[in-house]
């Protein structure tokens, strides 16, 4: 494979449990102060028009992780390359210049869009930021926009509350699409959709990736459309990636006991497959308050002595398979835990 | 009561929601009966009409919305002819209700212990240290890490899981015989709404009690009920057991339902996924005949000024539409 | 703001009768000030000597004071003295408010701190008391100094309310989307949170109105406001307030009534628009 578009490596996003201060410091010297542990150490590549998903239960961190690529919130360490340009050290001109290549679209479109500006100024406003189009040129470019994501000329005089749920989300989508960039996150785009209106979205944004090659990074917790959307898979718990693969590995052959458990509890529309039910005990624990060893261990059915001492690394257990797991820490010993 | 009749049956009933610019028909005289220990599940888009359904069924229909025709019969008591007095004790004691948001449900400024001691004394005779043991045991049935520590907490100091082990702890302390579940998981991450869907299940199973259970999910059904109702624009338009019904739909709604959800466990292509077309339409002045005409793949001329009848395909088994509809859409 | 949502503000605003009877009381006093010279009969500020303390009638429709003038005249050549000092004093103080509390919401801490306790130095005297402090050291008497009084105090609760939603919005999704785009951080501030926090700021811009009318006419009554024989409505009710005891009630009553009309017609549309611009209140 080429060299990856984006690599995150040992990313780490700590929130002081006190306050809003920004925390500075190594995370080793933070994790004395009992931070809230939002990204703990996350490693990750996302190729060329590629979709990469990133699902987890809420507060395991896929949103910040989400945001701190995009430098919207600044990460505690780590380090975000993005071709060959740093993120995480870009500023001024750099940096602009990196938003427009890196997009975002949010899952509360209503709430993304200035409720005080029509669509055409919200749509105009990025050509305009980094000077890709003037005066006659800006409308065209609107009206392109707007054709693209299956809107009409006439909408680009609306306000957000004039808009419906999906058609915001469209005026997000274009948004996004404006700069040109050669990579969205797609935080949650469908989460706050109607079921009929979520295909149609997922529709859009996959035409959108046919036609410019774009890739995607999507944060969603619906694992039903991530499995119908994505090439590669990254599962998150607590801060930290505990599986990592190509999708029909992740869904059809998940090693990792909270992957197991996370997918056999979407129900299936279907009362003739008997599926087995993993039901895990109790919550999540807080993110400021990660267990010792592996994060997994106070809910995890197989736990071992060593995972309440060690933790886990993410390890390569089948080819392009990795799992942060002892169960499948020596290669011989391949069998999943079923 | 009779020992074998449904536990819940409503009748033609009709909700009418008055507007600025006229009356909006969210429920349009539907039927549809629940026997008891059993799960029934009512499904379909948002605006179909199917919470509002389960508020009729407590009496709860918000303002500007008024039941205005039909029945609901609650073992062998109609509900419409019964005092409001009378409705709300039914509603405190027989029959529960889970809603989407349990947090929004629970009092803001009361402790957890507070909240679960006054539901179980509002039906038991129970002292203090007997209030407290069950409190603790019922949330610990539930899966509450630490309950002792959770009783003394307020709502929002608990994530939305844990409030909505609250709200269940709240509602089977009673132990209704009927249970209203109104998309009791969407707003769960999906670990612990299997953990919900799990206590439901043996709720059922412990006390012989029936679930209303409402949601949009076609695979909470598949999982979790004995029959289900389709609802579209405020029409039941096909209700019958669950096998039936998923494995032979004889209403295109409910086949265009099906054919578009997508499963965590096959990995058919996007393109093989059905889209239905269109949006539930505008109930302020709805199509004079079938209300899915508009976007069903199998509209005939004769759907569009008529009503559809409701026919029974098979026992127990009703669809709401034309007949040579079914007849064409069954055909290979 | 454009047409189209002038538009659906007016058309949310006619569906509350208050608040279009207060647009109605706003209007008159409105064309009182603008057609005062075609309006009024007589000369506010000359009298007919020989006919003072009149009653009502068909001639003086409210009268004439002790001087003989007219006071329905000077009732309406009132208006304009009040309408202008109050549009003068809360244009500027809108605008002051919009920048301090812009800076306070925006500027980091030490910022908001500066700007914030120097409001409560403000807030914490009684504010009348304070405005005559302020007119009496200005003592350029008249106008001017009763303009930079009434401004002082209307400025800090505008400041409140500016910093409020401009650090509510800071936190907002598309505030946090404008940045994604490549906003620069003035950008942001001028381009998507203050117009967003203005509606709040109009209401409060439209009560402070009707409070300065009163102010105004208050601090003139004692006397440190407009000067006599300006046709200010508080200096002609104090200057009728000892015909009161004797039965000329018509000389304070009429200008009294003005006050009340506007500063009423004021807060019924600043409600009216309250109504309207909360989001959490409007209508689909």
């Amino acid at each position: 494979m080429n060299s990856p578009l984006l690599s995150v490596t040992k990313l780490f996003k700590y929130f002081s449990s006190r306050g809003q201060r920004e925390l500075r410091g190594t995370p080793e010297q933070l994790r004395q102060d009992g931070p809230v542990r939002a990204v703990d150490g996350v490693t990750f590549e996302v190729h060329s028009h590629e979709t990469f998903g990133l699902v987890g239960e809420s507060g395991c961190g896929k949103s910040t992780l989400g945001r701190c690529i995009l430098r919207l919130l600044e990460p505690t360490a780590g380090s975000v390359a993005f071709g060959d340009e740093d993120v995480t050290r870009a500023a001024g001109q750099r940096l602009r210049e990196l938003r427009r290549r890196m997009q975002i679209v949010f899952q509360d479109a209503g709430q993304s869009l200035s409720p005080m500006r029509t669509v055409r100024a919200t749509l105009a406003e990025p050509l305009r930021i980094h000077g890709l189009a003037r005066g006659e040129a800006t409308e065209t470019r609107v009206l392109q926009l707007l054709d693209q994501v299956g809107l009409e000329p006439m909408h680009r005089n609306r306000y957000p509350h004039q808009l419906s749920g999906g058609q915001q989300q469209r005026v997000a989508i274009a948004r996004a699409l404006a700069t040109e960039p050669d990579f969205i996150v797609l935080d949650e785009p469908t989460s706050a959709l109607d079921s009929s209106l979520k295909l149609t979205v997922v529709d859009l944004l996959q035409h959108v990736q046919d036609s410019t090659g774009v890739s995607y990074l999507l944060i969603s917790h619906d694992l039903t459309i991530v499995r119908h959307t994505c090439d590669r898979v990254a599962v998150m718990y607590l801060g930290a990636i505990v599986e990592i693969a190509a999708t029909a590995h992740v869904f059809d052959d998940a090693l990792h006991p909270y992957t197991q458990a996370l997918i056999a509890s979407i129900p299936v529309p279907d009362p003739f497959t008997k599926r087995e039910r993993i039901l895990l005990p109790g919550e999540p624990p807080s993110p400021a308050n990660i267990p010792s060893g592996c994060r997994f261990q106070t809910r995890c059915s197989f736990v071992m002595d060593r995972c309440r001492h060690e933790e886990p690394s993410l390890l390569e257990a089948k080819p392009g398979h990795r799992v942060a797991c002892f169960l499948y820490a020596e290669a011989e010993r391949e069998a999943a835990p079923t | 009561m009779s020992a074998n009749g449904p536990l819940l049956q409503v009748s033609d009933l009709q909700v009418h929601f008055r507007t600025r610019d006229g009356s909006l028909e969210a429920v349009d005289r539907i039927n549809f009966e629940i026997g008891s220990n059993e799960v029934f599940g009512l499904v379909g888009e948002s605006g179909s009409g199917k919470s509002v359904t389960a508020l009729s069924i407590l009496g709860l229909v918000p303002s500007p919305g008024r039941i205005v025709g039909g029945d609901i019969v609650f073992g062998d008591r109609n509900l419409r002819e019964l005092p409001e007095r009378v409705v709300r004790t039914i509603r405190g004691r027989e029959i529960g209700m889970i809603f989407q948001n349990p947090r929004a449900s629970l009092d803001p400024v009361r402790t957890v212990a507070v909240q679960l001691s006054r539901a179980l004394r509002a039906h038991h005779d129970l002292g203090r240290g007997e209030v407290r043991r069950r409190s603790v045991r019922m949330l610990r049935d539930l899966g509450m890490p630490d309950p002792e520590a959770a009783l003394t907490k307020y709502p929002h100091q608990l994530s939305g899981g844990m409030c909505q082990r609250v709200m269940v702890a709240m509602m089977l302390s009673s132990r209704p015989r009927l249970l209203i579940a109104d998309e009791p998981t969407t707003a769960l991450d999906e670990t612990v709404g299997a953990q919900l869907l799990e206590h439901l299940r043996r709720f059922k199973e412990e006390h012989a009690a029936s679930i209303l259970l409402i949601t949009h999910d076609m695979g909470v059904i598949a999982e979790m009920c004995d029959r289900v109702g389709v609802m579209h624009a405020g029409h039941v338009v096909e209700v019958g057991p669950v096998g039936a019904v998923f494995r032979d739909p004889r209403h295109p709604y409910t086949r265009a339902l099906l054919d578009s959800t997508l499963r965590i466990d096959r990995d058919s292509p996007l393109s093989d996924i059905e889209r239905i077309p269109g949006t539930v339409p505008n109930l302020l002045h709805p199509p004079p005949g079938c209300r899915f005409a508009d976007r069903c793949a199998y509209v005939l001329p004769a759907c569009r000024p008529a009503k559809p009848p409701r026919l029974e395909v098979a026992p127990g088994h009703h669809v709401l539409c034309q007949e040579t509809v079914i007849r064409e859409f069954a055909a290979p | 703001m454009s047409g189209r949502r002038v538009a659906t503000v007016w058309y949310q605003v006619s569906q509350n009768t208050l608040t279009v009877v207060g647009l109605l009381l706003i209007t008159i006093v409105v064309v009182f000030a603008i057609f005062a010279p075609w309006i009024a009969p007589a000369n506010p500020v000359s009298g007919d000597l020989l006919n003072t303390t009149q009653p009502p009638s068909s001639q003086h429709l409210m009268g004439t004071d002790q001087f003989g003038r007219d006071i329905f005249s000077r009732v309406v050549h009132g208006a304009r003295v009040d309408l202008a000092v109050a549009g003068i004093v809360v244009s500027v103080a809108f605008v002051m408010s919009v920048a301090l509390g812009a800076l306070a919401g925006f500027a980091g801490r030490v910022a908001d701190e500066l700007v914030m306790r120097s409001m409560d130095v403000v807030f914490s005297f009684p504010p009348l008391i304070l405005a005559i402090g302020i007119a009496v050291t200005i003592q350029q008497g008249g106008m001017l100094s009763l303009v930079v009084a009434l401004t002082v105090i209307a400025i800090p609760p505008m400041v409140r309310i500016t910093r409020a939603e401009i650090l509510h919005r800071k936190e907002s999704l598309y505030v946090e989307a404008a940045r994604a785009i490549g906003s620069s951080p003035l950008r942001v501030l001028a381009v998507h949170l203050v117009p967003n926090s203005l509606p709040p700021l109009v209401v409060q811009a439209t009560l402070t109105f009707g409070y300065v009318i009163l102010e105004t006419a208050g601090l003139s009554f004692i006397g440190v406001g407009v000067k006599p024989p300006a046709p200010e409505w508080g200096i002609m009710v104090s200057e009728g307030s000892p015909y009161v005891r004797t039965g000329e009630w018509w000389i304070s009553l009429f200008p009294g009534l003005m006050i009340f009309v506007t500063v009423l017609g004021f807060n019924l549309v600043g409600n009216g628009l309250l109504d309207v611009l909360n989001p959490r209140r409007r209508r689909q």
